[in-house]
């Protein structure tokens, strides 16, 4: 058998053993509870996730706008820098432009030529190149240019005049626009700082949002995580405690049913066992190995498999059942087993398994075998000594014997009347024990049932006298042809009437009537006494049942009934308290063959 | 059916009082000759003698029951064709099948009612021993 399987069994088991004993009071409400818990959880960790997303997302933006502003720095210095090498530059070459003029040195006049031809123009198209993209500080690059392409040219001039000879320039032209350079390169310097404080604050404020929310959403993340983890610690503990008890119910339920002597077992919807009890597994003698997990065919073997399987069919399909049969034991003996199959119903009413439970009833039914034996053999008994003594008084009673004082006849048949009281109480109890043991079995001939009814009627004439009832059967038909057994039809109607006598007021009638329907006769049977009270209505047909102070074995109509049903007919009865009741009976008619034509 | 009147007839029982109580009932309702015998043994004997027309036996008797008794007499010279009609208290769902199955032509039972017995009797004999 594959683990699984066992595993899954075992799984399974704790459950169903707790709603077995009904151990587990309370349990929706702790699967509610379960149920909050884990959705709590899982929002909890929902936000936090969604949390450290967020800061992940600001955190970058931050990162980001370092970088940017980082960028822009270097880009400012560099822009900076270019201007102040332009700046010095061009002071240094008008430094050497006027050195040339002033002293004629050579060297100046090539350093100033190199600076103002190449160095600077260079310097400043790496500028310009470096703020192609601000439309601002390209017009001011360009009016340096031009500016410096002024100054440049004065000088040139004024290096000129110093080779020619030609007349010094106009200082006062040159002042004016290295004072204009200086002012450009200023402004330009001025944007660029501008901006980059512009950056550095920018970048400042994102670094701190993104610490702000990184300090917010960790403490934020840290709770909800924290209190996650309170919760999974919480439902863990609710879980082990709910096992816990689990483990105990089935524990006790285990207890408890090992200490029942009936066998106990648990079938799943596959008849796989899943659960039984010690009884179970020393009546089939079997280790537990052996059961658990194991179909029921491989468990109990083919033959008893065969004998329980209809019922199990039953039991599977939402029918409780109860059966009896003989079960072999390991050393060959017999024992009787009372068996039951509850179904086992999940909360939407499926049936997921049967509960079986199986009586040893074997001392019970040699019980009763030995009760049976004894009231026959009593009954005979009884019945021996009552021929004589009957036998006796009805000769004496018809003066056969010769005749007796009046007063002795009396005496006579008082004696008379109570024997045959006491041979159909013995009858009767006889009758009782076959029915309970199964052995109570009636003829099935053909017999006019309107003759029986008469030959009934003229038997409880005396008894009716002597209450001061009137018989009323004048609507009998001629016969009534049905299937029965004649002594017992005669038995059943005499019960009637004699019941119906015994609880009519003196004066009044019973009346009895017969029907012929197509397929049954039936008799009934009506007296107009105190009726039944309601209360008492349903047990009418129990054993022993006796209304108020009337004398009998309250065996009349168990015993009726029994009759009429083995006979294939229906009994029963209609009263209304203090108008009397009807008791009415059918046997299944006899058609004869003629008749069909 | 014009036969022989039903005139002699020997009763079996182990019980004495229910002999004394059937002969009475038999010869006061019936004005029959009756014979009593408490074994099988003794019944032989008498049924010798007697030569019965019919036969009372009863189903229950200790030592050699009624069934034995039955084949034994049944077996005896001149008894084979005497119908034996069983009285019993025994009352068993089978019983009358059993009886008949025996051999026995009839069953009555105890406790009977001694005039009805008498008529019972009559019926039996014009129906299975008249003719005899």
């Amino acid at each position: 058998m594959p683990s699984s399987l066992l595993s899954a069994a075992r799984l399974h088991k704790p459950v169903r053993m707790a709603r077995m004993q009904g151990a587990n009071p309370g349990g929706d409400e702790r699967d509610v509870k379960a149920n909050a818990f884990r959705t709590i959880f899982n929002a909890a960790i929902a936000a936090g996730l969604a949390i450290l997303l967020l800061i992940a997302v600001l955190a970058y933006q931050a990162v980001d706008a370092a970088i940017t502003s980082g960028r822009q720095e270097t880009h400012t210095q560099e822009v900076l820098t270019g201007v102040e090498e332009i700046f010095a530059q061009s002071e240094r070459a008008a430094a050497a432009a006027h050195r040339y003029a002033a002293y004629g040195d050579a060297a100046a006049l090539a350093d100033f030529r190199a600076l103002a031809s190449s160095r600077v123009p260079k310097e400043l198209a790496d500028v310009v190149a470096l703020t192609r993209e601000d439309a601002e500080q390209q017009q001011r690059l360009a009016a340096l240019g031009r500016v410096l392409g002024e100054h440049f040219a004065l000088l040139e001039r004024l290096t000129m005049a110093r080779q020619s000879g030609a007349p010094a320039l106009d200082y006062d032209k040159l002042n004016p626009m290295e004072e204009r350079i200086a002012d450009l390169a200023a402004a330009v310097r001025a944007k660029e700082t501008e901006l980059l404080s512009a950056y550095r604050e920018r970048a400042g404020r994102t670094a701190r949002d993104a610490q702000l929310t990184t300090f917010w959403g960790g403490l934020l993340t840290m709770l909800l995580v924290g209190g996650a983890w309170w919760i999974a610690r919480r439902y863990e503990h609710e879980r082990v405690l709910v096992e816990g008890r689990l483990r105990a119910a089935e524990e006790g339920v285990r207890r408890l049913t090992d200490s029942v002597p009936g066998l106990i077992c648990y079938m799943d919807r596959e008849r796989r066992l899943i659960y039984h009890n010690r009884t179970y597994r020393d009546v089939l003698g079997l280790s537990r190995e052996q059961i658990e997990g194991r179909h029921a065919y491989v468990v109990v073997g083919a033959e008893v498999y065969a004998q329980s399987r209809v019922y199990m069919d039953r039991a599977l399909a939402g029918e409780t059942v109860a059966f009896e049969r003989v079960h072999v034991l390991p050393s060959g003996e017999l024992r009787h087993l009372a068996c039951s199959y509850t179904p086992d119903l999940d909360g939407e009413g499926r049936v997921i398994g049967l509960y079986g439970m199986h009586l040893d009833i074997t001392e019970r039914k040699r019980a009763e075998a030995m009760k049976g034996e004894f009231i026959a053999q009593v009954s005979h008994e009884l019945r021996t000594p009552l021929t004589s003594i009957l036998g006796a008084l009805e000769i004496v009673n018809d003066g056969i014997a010769g005749e007796l004082p009046p007063h002795a006849m009396r005496m006579v048949r008082i004696a008379h009347a109570n024997t045959e009281r006491l041979l159909k109480l013995v009858a009767e109890i006889l009758d009782v024990q076959r029915m309970s043991a199964g052995q109570f079995e009636v003829r099935c001939e053909p017999i006019d049932v309107a003759a029986l009814v008469r030959q009934a009627l003229d038997a409880s004439a005396g008894l009716a006298h002597k209450a001061g009832i009137t018989l009323l059967a004048d609507k009998l038909p001629e016969s009534a042809p049905a299937i029965g057994d004649a002594d017992r039809v005669v038995q059943v109607v005499g019960n009637l009437v004699s019941n119906a006598v015994k609880f009519s007021p003196r004066g009044s009638t019973v009346e009895v009537t017969m029907d012929l329907a197509p397929r049954a006769v039936s008799v009934a049977v009506k007296d107009y006494g105190e009726g039944i009270p309601r209360a008492m209505q349903p047990r009418v047909f129990e054993r022993f049942l006796q209304a108020g102070s009337i004398q009998g074995t309250g065996l009349g109509l168990a015993i009726s009934k029994g009759i009429v049903e083995m006979m294939g007919g229906v009994i029963g009865f209609t009263s209304e308290e203090g108008r009397g009741s009807k008791f009415h009976f059918t046997l299944p008619r006899a058609v004869p063959a003629d008749a069909e034509a | 059916m014009t036969g022989v009147p039903l005139k002699r007839i020997l009763q079996i029982d182990d019980d004495e009082d229910i002999l004394a109580v059937g002969q009475a009932a038999l010869q006061g309702y019936g004005g029959f000759e009756v014979r009593t015998a408490q074994t099988g043994k003794e019944a032989l004997e008498v049924a010798g003698s007697f030569a019965p027309q019919l036969i009372l036996l009863d189903w229950m008797m200790p030592g050699m029951d009624g069934r034995a008794i039955l084949h034994a007499l049944q077996a005896a010279p001149g008894l084979a064709h005497v119908p034996v009609v069983y009285l019993t208290a025994a009352v068993s769902p089978h019983l009358r099948e059993e009886a008949l199955a025996s051999g026995a032509v009839e069953v009555l039972i105890k406790p009977f009612v001694p005039r009805q017995l008498v008529a019972q009797l009559n019926q039996i004999w014009e129906r299975c021993g008249a003719q005899g």
